[in-house]
């Protein structure tokens, strides 16, 4: 029983460093991109986040956020900087939409809805924070486009990410293995 | 595609562990966030940018220079004290310049630090710090696969990339730790850095400027 548990445990632990790290794959090819704003994002690295809605109970879902958005700053080299407070309140606001909206609709919204409903938490948390420490009133100028631009990209994640958890194979050996 | 994280050998990644790197960039943090001359700011953030070159980081003049324009264009709209001179009709006041400045300065400032005193090989300690370690090395491990995905079948080819790697992850990742090691040399520039800003930053406590200081 207690081997059991403990492999299941380094297995879980292993899946949620593996989610981190994709998490981390995707920022950076995210960082390629250029962007006029530092902390705009198209919000690919979110991807790993949206297919383990219902693969991860809600702490360590919460942990995978935890991992991308410490993971990013080690990789952008932003760790120690206000680009991290936005990567934080950004990804955690997005985790916690999407995560109820999942709890309380379930199959019945897609996962481009979900998605769609996190990129708006996300930005809506993230202009509120540029608002509050970089831009003042001036952050209301930018909100049109960046919300704009983060429901376009949350509708192309969303449908990338229906497909792929329908079609992959890897998808399928986690959650038998989880 | 290239990893943001540069590997080739410099001053800095041969003298400094990554652990020392990041205690200098602990340390330096307040020293630069609570420096409000705008002119040492400057110098500062000229610091930070010498120190990413030796540590064999490119320098993206550009990047910061858009984005501390953007940060002081957007401080601009909203005028606040007295009038400096208009630029097509539109005002420029001396507290909205000054807001925007800082602004600029402590967000390009950061990252310049956050670039130099963070490095990928960094190990936290803790069970955290564990699962960072965890998701590095595997991430290297995507990052060495990344050629293999195609554009053609961007899905598929993920997907095969991800289910090698998850399931020989386990059995390899023990075996591959490297320490890296500080030098005298490469903690005398940290020391001497760090010391620099602090010193910058209770000069300016008894000699505040008039325009920019305080």
């Amino acid at each position: 029983m207690d081997k059991v548990s403990t492999s299941s445990r380094t297995s879980r632990a292993d899946l949620v460093a593996f989610m981190g790290a994709l998490c981390l794959f995707l920022s950076a090819i995210e960082y390629m991109i250029p962007k006029p704003i530092p902390f705009l994002r198209v919000g690919i690295a979110n991807l790993p986040i949206l297919i383990s809605l219902d693969l991860l109970p809600v702490p360590l879902l919460l942990l995978v956020v935890l991992l991308k958005v410490i993971g990013q700053g080690i990789i952008g080299g932003t760790l120690v900087s206000y680009v991290f407070l936005f990567s934080a309140a950004g990804s955690f606001a997005s985790a916690f939409a999407m995560l109820a909206f999942r709890r309380i609709f379930g199959k019945r919204m897609s996962l481009v809805g979900v998605g769609v409903l996190g990129a708006l938490f996300s930005n809506a948390a993230q202009i509120l924070m540029a608002r509050w420490l970089i831009f003042g009133e001036g952050a209301w100028l930018i909100a049109p486009p960046f919300l704009a631009i983060g429901t376009v990209t949350a509708v192309v994640l969303g449908i990338f990410a229906e497909q792929f958890s329908t079609r992959s194979k890897w998808l399928a050996k986690v959650r038998e293995t989880s | 595609m290239k990893s943001p994280e540069p590997r080739a050998a410099s001053f800095m990644t041969t003298n400094a562990s990554p652990r020392v790197l990041f205690l200098a960039g602990a340390l330096l943090f307040p020293a630069f966030l609570l420096q409000q001359d705008i002119a040492i700011r400057a110098l500062q953030i000229a610091l930070f940018m010498v120190l990413n070159a030796i540590s064999g980081k490119r320098i993206r003049f550009l990047q910061y220079f858009i984005v501390a324009a953007g940060i002081v264009v957007f401080n601009l709209v909203i005028p606040t004290g007295r009038v400096l001179l208009s630029v097509i009709g539109l005002p420029i006041t001396e507290g909205a310049l000054k807001s925007g400045l800082l602004k600029a300065t402590a967000m390009t400032g950061l990252i310049a630090l956050s670039q130099f005193s963070i490095r990928s090989d960094l190990r936290l300690p803790g069970r955290i710090g564990g699962l960072i370690g965890q998701s590095l090395f595997y991430f290297e491990k995507i990052m060495g696969e990344r050629r293999r995905i195609e554009r053609k079948d961007i899905i598929g080819s993920i997907d095969t990339v991800l289910l090698e790697i998850y399931s020989a992850g386990i059995v390899e990742k023990s075996a591959t730790k490297t320490r890296a090691h500080s030098t005298l040399p490469g903690l005398a520039v940290l020391s001497s850095v760090v010391l620099i800003n602090w010193g910058a930053y209770i000069f300016t406590l008894f000699q505040p400027r008039p325009i920019w200081g305080g």
